[in-house]
């Protein structure tokens, strides 16, 4: 007979072996197709700001990058809150938090991702 | 022997890499080239533990387990070692290690990302303590965030080990893992890597010519502040020459007058030993970064790296310590007090290496020191105080008092310990020493601590170590 009433009783995580043996797969665990390209964001410096230009000539020249997204290339509505808008998800004029996304960059690895990410001039 | 193939021991087999980049981390050859994902990363500075594995070191014809950061460590620095990951726990028959089982009852996981690398930090105190009390499981985890468990189903993971059965699959297979360890102990490593060069001599002659030779070379010891050039800035560090293959610098003698500790001697040996001499000095280094920092960190590396916010150096200032710099010909030694010229800026020349820092003893002194930081454990300080002097007659004598986190430079308080020296221990003189320390510094406000804030602390950690004494009791938070 399968037991379907589990009140009360201390049970284990579903994935509580995969957790502790590694064996979970999060996104950046699960192998890549031939040909994937890397992300890397470009994280706004400044915790209160307001964004006057963002120059993206170095980024895009860095080695290994293929393509560089900014708020401009985002056609449809630009708030990812769920509830309530106010979540933009690279923000036009105003930086609110240190660490805000601004832009995104896609390499041909991580590593060459992040160095181009760095390289941006924001004022 | 000399070569530029790197050697170690990875699931009971030599693992051999021709002239591996300098540059690339133990965290991304796991996971991009071995293809083993469970070992995580999440902050690659060294400060979550996602990224912990285990390495075995063989010393005295015995294994160590240490927990170490792999988002922070070279590849070629594993030469020599047993690289132990959170899948190679499981055994062949495709059981869970004790602490995985302990984890897993203990509903240690919810999330599960943070998960291996508390794994690999509970199997190493697994490994290396008999008993696991609450400090040990404490400072075992300190430098392992989770931010959805919680800790305490992990703590009770931890602590259900007590009971367990320490004969696990590395005991039994430990004889095998020495032999194979054996023979890969004695290379020297020479990377010539396009245009990055990396030595790893385990001699100090060796280490005399590499410089000679490669006079611009970063001298890389622990890595936990020098590797952040390339996890965090993203640049390339091109000629490297890592110091701590060198076993002769890896020692802490004492002559009754001083102790001496090696420029290699990782942090974890020297907490323990210089307890029995300066206990203050172990309870700041049980907060200075992590289990996995301090298993490579060391007192060498935080001298030369002189930031102002090291936390052995305002407590090596006021013990008077010297520091033993050799070149190719010349040892010389010159006290920590004229050592620091500026941020971050040393009289280490190029050419030249730091042997070994000598501490006096001070026997008849009481020694004290604070460290002031938002968080208890695993913290940067934002101020970091360190008295250390003798009371004869009620008055005070033989005076040092140094402050990190207050100026460019980890210093002595000059002014102040004019005011105290041959005084007698009075609220009045106090008050004139916690003045007098305006004049000794003019700190910043930044990030951890504003210039008030700063200042108003380390007065009052000068009246605290007043009130201890006089008060003859510690006090403390975690008391």
């Amino acid at each position: 007979m399968i037991k379907e009433i589990f009140i009360q009783e201390k049970r284990p995580h579903e994935s509580g072996v995969k957790h502790v043996s590694g064996h979970a797969h999060y996104t950046d665990d699960i192998s890549e197709p031939e040909g994937t390209l890397y992300g890397a964001i470009g994280w706004a410096k400044k915790s209160h700001a307001i964004i006057k230009k963002i120059d993206l000539g170095k980024v895009i020249k860095s080695e290994g990058v293929i393509a560089v997204v900014t708020n401009k290339d985002i056609l449809g509505r630009n708030d990812v809150g769920p509830v309530y808008d106010g979540d933009p998800i690279f923000p036009k004029k105003k930086v609110e938090y240190f660490g805000q996304p601004l832009f995104a960059v896609a390499a041909k690895s991580t590593e060459l991702a992040r160095k181009a990410a760095l390289k941006a001039n924001i004022s | 022997m000399t070569s530029n193939i790197v050697k170690f021991v990875h699931k009971n087999k030599i693992v051999a890499i021709s002239s591996p980049d300098p540059n690339e981390t133990v965290l991304n050859y796991v996971r991009t080239k071995l293809k083993k994902t469970g070992t995580k990363e999440g902050c690659a500075e060294g400060g979550c533990g996602a990224c912990t594995v285990v390495l075995g070191e063989l010393k005295n014809n015995k294994i160590n387990y240490n927990a170490i950061n792999s988002c922070i460590m070279f590849l070629p620095t594993l030469q020599g070692k047993q690289l132990i990951l959170v899948e190679d726990l499981i055994s062949k028959n495709g059981s869970l290690h004790p602490v995985q089982k302990a984890m897993v009852n203990y509903h240690g996981s919810q999330c599960g990302f943070c998960t291996p690398g508390f794994v690999m930090s509970l199997f190493a105190m697994f490994k290396n303590h008999s008993k696991f009390n609450d400090n040990v499981i404490k400072d075992s985890i300190a430098g392992n965030l989770c931010r959805c468990t919680g800790y305490k189903p992990i703590f009770k993971a931890a602590k259900s080990l007590n009971s367990k059965n320490k004969i696990d699959y590395f005991v039994q297979n430990e004889q095998n893992t020495i032999a194979l360890l054996k023979k890969i102990q004695d290379e020297s490593i020479v990377i010539y890597k396009k245009d990055k060069r990396y030595f790893a001599p385990r001699y100090v002659h060796e280490l005399k010519k590499n410089l000679k030779k490669n006079i611009n070379s970063q001298l890389l010891s622990g890595g936990t502040d020098l590797s952040l050039v390339v996890t965090k800035e993203r640049k390339d560090i091109n000629s490297i020459i890592y110091m701590n293959s060198i076993n002769a610098l890896n020692y802490i003698k004492n002559n009754n007058n001083y102790i001496e500790v090696g420029a290699t001697t990782p942090l974890i040996e020297f907490e323990s030993y210089i307890e029995k001499y300066y206990p203050d000095f172990t309870a700041i280094l049980k907060r200075y970064g992590s289990v996995q920092i301090r298993n490579v960190a060391t007192v060498a590396g935080n001298i030369a790296t002189a930031s102002p916010i090291g936390d052995t150096l305002p407590l090596l200032l006021s013990l008077d310590a010297k520091v033993v710099l050799r070149t190719i010909k010349k040892t010389k030694i010159i006290p920590l007090n004229n050592f620091f010229i500026d941020y971050r800026k040393t009289k280490l020349k190029k050419g030249q290496f730091i042997d070994s820092i000598r501490i006096p003893l001070f026997p008849k002194n009481i020694f004290k020191a604070y460290k002031i930081s938002k968080r208890f454990d695993d913290d940067i300080s934002s101020v970091c105080a360190s008295f250390n002097l003798e009371v004869v007659n009620k008055k005070i004598k033989n005076i040092r008092i140094a402050y990190g986190g207050m100026a460019s430079i980890p210093r002595r308080a000059k002014y102040c310990e004019k005011i105290l020296l041959n005084s007698l221990i009075t609220e009045q003189i106090i008050n004139k020493a916690k003045e007098a320390l305006e004049k000794d510094f003019k700190p910043i406000s930044d990030m951890r601590a504003s210039r008030k804030y700063r200042m108003e602390v380390a007065k009052n950690l000068l009246h605290k170590c007043f009130l201890e004494i006089t008060q003859k009791k510690l006090i403390r938070v975690n008391n």
